[in-house]
C-alpha cells in the first residue's frame, strides 16, 4: 500500500470528525501507523518479530540481574 | 518466543487452512500495537484436522499453562472434541481457533479475508472490518481498546479503495 501525500495528511492532520481525529485524542500515535504503512507486508511482520526479540532480550537480562 | 514467520511458514507447508486473526493481522493492516502469540482461525475439516495435528506435534506443541501431568493426546480427535486451543510450541505460542466471536468459523471468515503475498507464498488475514468486528463482539478492555486505531485504518483503506477506483 502506497500513500499518497493527501493519504498521509490525513493520518497526520486528521480533519475534525473523522476516524483519525477520534484516535488521535484517544491517544493513537497515528504517526506510527504511518511508519507502517509505508512498509511492505514483509517488512511490517519483521518489525513484529524485531520488537517481540527486543522485549525477550530485555527480560533476559532483567531475570539474570535477578539471579545475580 | 515466538517466531511469526517461520510459525506461519510451518503452517503453510503442512497445508493447514488458516485465517491469521488477532494482532498479527492488525499488524500488516498498519497496525502499531505489539503482540507475542499468533492467532489463527482453523478450518474444522476432517482432513485439515489431520493435517494441523501433524504440524503441532511436529514442532512440539503442548497446552500453553495446563496443569503439569493433565493428560492431553495431539491428534486430529482431540482437536476434533475441542474448539479452541492454546499452544506452547519450539516455535512460539500459537492460540488456534475454531470460531471467532463475531466473524466465525473458517469459512465464513476465509471468502472475506484478505490475502497477504510474501516470499511467494499465500496467506489469508482477517480484514479490517471483520477484525473490528471481532474486536467488538470480543468485547474486553485490550479488545475496545484497540478499536480507534483501527477504525481509523479502516478509514483510511476505505478512502484509498475510492480513490483508486476514481482513477
Amino acid at each position: 500500500m502506497s500513500l499518497t501525500k493527501e493519504q498521509e495528511e490525513m493520518l497526520l492532520n486528521p480533519k475534525p470528525g473523522t476516524a483519525a481525529a477520534r484516535a488521535l485524542d484517544y491517544g493513537v500515535d497515528l504517526t506510527l501507523n504511518l511508519r507502517q504503512l509505508r512498509r511492505s507486508l514483509e517488512e511490517r511482520l519483521a518489525d513484529l518479530q524485531s520488537f517481540v526479540n527486543d522485549i525477550e532480550t530485555m527480560r533476559a537480562a532483567v531475570r539474570h540481574h535477578k539471579r545475580v | 518466543m515466538i517466531q511469526f514467520k517461520k510459525m506461519l511458514d510451518w503452517l503453510a507447508d503442512h497445508q493447514v487452512d488458516f485465517v491469521i486473526i488477532g494482532g498479527v493481522a492488525a499488524n500488516l493492516h498498519g497496525s502499531a500495537r505489539s503482540t507475542f502469540d499468533l492467532d489463527v482461525c482453523y478450518s474444522r475439516e476432517r482432513e485439515n484436522l489431520d493435517r494441523l495435528a501433524r504440524a503441532l506435534i511436529s514442532i512440539n506443541a503442548r497446552l500453553r499453562n495446563a496443569p503439569l501431568g493433565l493428560p492431553f493426546k495431539l491428534d486430529a480427535e482431540t482437536l476434533r472434541r475441542g474448539l479452541n486451543f492454546t499452544f506452547a510450541s519450539d516455535l512460539g505460542d500459537l492460540d488456534l481457533l475454531g470460531e471467532v466471536a463475531g466473524v466465525g468459523t473458517f469459512e465464513q471468515a476465509a471468502p472475506l479475508a484478505e490475502i497477504a503475498e510474501m516470499a511467494n507464498v499465500q496467506y489469508r488475514f482477517l480484514s479490517l472490518p471483520q477484525l473490528i468486528a471481532a474486536k467488538r463482539a470480543a468485547g474486553r478492555p485490550k479488545d475496545l481498546d484497540a478499536l480507534p486505531e483501527l477504525e481509523a485504518l479502516l478509514e483510511l483503506q476505505q478512502i484509498t479503495y475510492s480513490d483508486d477506483e476514481t482513477e
